[in-house]
């Protein structure tokens, strides 16, 4: 972790060097696969962003505004004015090179503008340029440049080639939040229409609708009418999942993704088995319907506007508090923003868990709680039945998704599952997991089809560390609690590590719980269930043979 | 007494290693090769430790006179990484002939190698094959990138495609259709 002062050692490396290297020379290349397309102007225009139009960045002339470079720098100055710690994360660099060999995207291509610290120096060298007296009259000698064409351009590869993984914060001396540079990058280029479609789509589909695929309330509907019916099937128990429920005492809200894509689907399958067995007081929202929020990777206001509705659903329906499920950055705006953005929730109530009766007292201002922290609670107070043999064709290990490991430092509990579900699992190298873990190369809305390479080379370092644990313990299965990690790892695993599949930690419990009543002889995925093959279970679907882990 | 090519290459390992492995670090940016030629943690530096220990097995294979299958798992993975990264065709799989120079230099400090040269030219020889094999690999790789880009799309979203097919079914048999399938709004559209 980063730690308060800097070590004597880190002091007696500081370069007072200007920058050594041309990389302010080095030409922008625009190579396909390794970039991302502009927003589609109808959506652009949904939300009301400024200087909507269509472009992409394989066009010569990107159509800039008239006075663009007036946006950019009175932008930079009210936001130096508003953030402090944009004013110190612009000042404090000394260079160390602490940062340098942390980024997954430095890590995986060699290319020296992705290293955080001259990412930074992207938007630190104009910043210098135009608000330092050094800059002004040293300029390039001061590592200042004048505001180009071309900069836009770089800044508009890197900023969006940066997944605002915070991993390079952790080993800075100085605590220098890389994404939060990347994400003040971000709020310019948007300032002069310069967004990706990414991130505007889901964002216009988020609010107009409430989810990232802009699915209505009758589709949301359909949908998790569907999952129920699937798991009737698996299980033999229809469930209850109720929607829009007013006076339920839990708001469960998860990703979008986990009622259309997969392997998501089969967490939802496990959430839907979960609160079906503890008989949970709960509704989901058609409205709130999504946890992700790509405002936070547009712009401070955006997240505001899209995170709004799960407090104001949380209110119209009158729940007691919000459980949220199996989602990467929500968690982050969770625990770092909402509290402040759209908080606090002083009409709900502090989160005491219905059947097991914890407090969860980390949460007595947010009013929220991951579905991993209520789950191992369930577990440590036996409130479930687990079979772990039922998960003997798996060899799991799990990825710390970079947002619930760094953002709110959840280690503990998504193992404690695991373990208590599964006989095999074994951990990836130290250096590449909890708060060090590496990022799947493809989060903060740069997980699209068309940046495809740029994603292969960041989750290289995160693929050759599954397999290494998969050559060495024959690992087969990388558990993790993020729609995006859900949606991006299966393809990073078929390229590099092509053994290894991905699932939810809530398919596996769902897997392993012995549910009152149940008949089934496959998993969530309806594949052979290990020791629930037809023979195992008797007509009356009573079971036979299962040891409890309770 | 005569000594063969390759116990002279297996003496000489460490050295033509070293070589060939600076050259094909060389194509890559120089603030980039000093961090990847760094072993300070065998997990933090991924490109330096698949370079390095590729080209060690590739190596040993090609003296041991392993067969294609074999060398072609050696060196799979270091094909695999430069498919996706900033290169050309050429220029991702060009590192296998610098082992071409790499034995070269080692040898011109010998004095005479006049013995040597069949055996080199034999040597130099499974060099070119494995080269076109690395191109067969790279070519690999890049189609295996389109399919994956292919079943990306549609695992994003498998289930409504499952149940938009439910209720083409269901049409088809004359079943009501219970479901509205669902499009964003023509203002809002999809991606471009």
């Amino acid at each position: 972790m980063a730690e308060s002062k800097p070590k004597p050692e880190i002091l007696a490396k500081v370069d007072y060097q200007p920058p050594g290297d041309d990389w302010m020379e080095l030409p922008v290349e625009i190579r396909p696969g390794t970039f991302n397309y502009a927003a589609n102007p109808a959506n652009a225009k949904y939300l009301d962003l400024p200087h909507v139009r269509k472009w992409q960045p394989t066009d010569d002339d990107w159509q800039l505004p008239e006075n663009w470079q007036e946006i950019i720098l009175e932008g930079l100055h009210d936001r130096l004015k508003k953030y402090r710690s944009l004013k110190v994360f612009m000042d404090i660099c000394v260079r160390c090179g602490a940062c340098a060999d942390k980024c997954h995207f430095f890590l995986g291509s060699g290319d020296p503008k992705n290293m955080p610290v001259l990412r930074a120096e992207l938007l630190r060298s104009v910043y210098r340029r135009d608000f330092t007296t050094a800059g002004k009259i040293l300029g390039k000698l001061a590592g200042a440049r004048p505001l180009t064409p071309e900069i836009i351009k770089e800044w508009f590869l890197y900023f969006y080639q940066c997944t605002e993984c915070r991993r390079c914060s952790v080993f800075c001396p100085y605590g220098i939040d890389t994404a939060e540079i990347t994400m003040m990058g971000r709020e310019l280029l948007n300032s002069i229409g310069l967004g990706i479609d990414w991130i505007t789509t889901p964002a216009a589909n988020c609010f107009r609708t409430g989810n990232h695929l802009g699915i209505q309330p009758h589709g949301f509907k359909d949908s998790i009418d569907f999952a129920v019916e699937e798991l009737e099937e698996i299980t033999g128990i229809k469930v209850d999942a109720p929607i829009n429920k007013k006076g339920a005492e839990i708001l469960f809200v998860s990703p979008s993704a986990d009622y259309f894509a997969s392997p998501h689907y089969y967490t939802l399958l496990g959430y839907l088995a979960l609160f079906h067995e503890i008989g949970l007081d709960y509704t989901w929202s058609a409205y709130a319907s999504e946890g992700g929020n790509f405002g936070l990777f547009h712009s401070a206001d955006m997240m505001k506007r899209l995170n709004a509705k799960i407090y104001a659903e949380a209110k119209r329906l009158g729940v007691k508090w919000i459980l949220g499920g199996e989602c990467g950055h929500m968690w982050r705006v969770l625990h770092q923003y909402m509290d402040t953005m759209n908080g606090p929730a002083d009409f709900l109530d502090q989160p005491v868990s219905p059947i097991t009766g914890t407090r969860f007292d980390h949460a007595s201002s947010t009013k929220m709680v991951h579905i991993c922290e209520f789950t191992a609670d369930l577990i440590a107070n036996g409130k479930l039945k687990l079979d772990k043999r039922r998960n003997d064709n798996v060899n799991v290990t799990f990825h710390d998704s970079c947002n619930p490991a760094r953002a709110m430092g959840l280690f503990d509990e998504p193992r404690y599952c695991i373990e208590h579900a599964c006989n095999h699992f074994n951990e990836m190298p130290e250096n590449t997991i909890k708060e060090q873990t590496f990022c799947c190369g493809s989060g903060s809305g740069i997980g699209t089809d068309e940046n495809f390479e740029m994603r292969m080379r960041g989750g290289f370092p995160r693929a050759n560390a599954v397999k290494y644990v998969h050559d060495k313990h024959g690992v087969n299965m990388l558990a993790c609690i993020c729609a995006i990690d859900k949606a991006t790892l299966p393809p990073l695993m078929e390229f590099w590590v092509p053994e290894v599949d991905v699932c939810g930690i809530h398919e596996l419990i769902g897997n392993a719980m012995i549910m009152k009543g149940e008949k089934r002889t496959t998993d969530l995925r309806g594949e052979p269930l290990p020791g629930m093959e037809e023979s195992d279970a008797d007509e009356s679907g009573e079971v036979k043979e299962v040891s409890e882990d309770v | 007494m005569v000594v063969s090519l390759n116990d002279t290459l297996r003496d000489r390992r460490s050295e033509i290693l070293a070589k060939w492995f600076e050259d094909t670090l060389a194509t890559y940016p120089s603030s980039a090769q000093r961090i990847f030629t760094s072993t300070a943690r065998e997990f933090a530096n991924p490109v330096g430790e698949t370079i390095k220990s590729g080209l060690e097995a590739v190596f040993d294979g090609l003296v041991a006179g392993d067969d294609s299958e074999r060398l072609g798992e050696a060196i799979d993975l270091i094909i695999r990484m430069r498919s996706v990264q900033n290169f050309t065709a050429a220029e991702a799989v060009g590192f296998v002939f610098s082992l071409k120079s790499a034995v070269r230099a080692s040898l011109s400090g010998e004095g005479n190698t006049n013995g040597l040269q069949t055996e080199i030219t034999q040597f130099e020889r499974r060099i070119d094959e494995l080269a076109l094999q690395a191109f067969d690999l790279y070519m690999a790789c890049r189609e295996q990138v389109y399919q994956i880009r292919a079943n990306e799309t549609q695992a994003r979203s498998a289930k409504l495609f499952q149940r938009a097919q439910q209720i083409i079914e269901q049409h088809a048999t004359g079943q009501k259709i219970t479901f509205d399938f669902n499009t964003p709004e023509d203002e809002g559209g999809d991606r471009q």
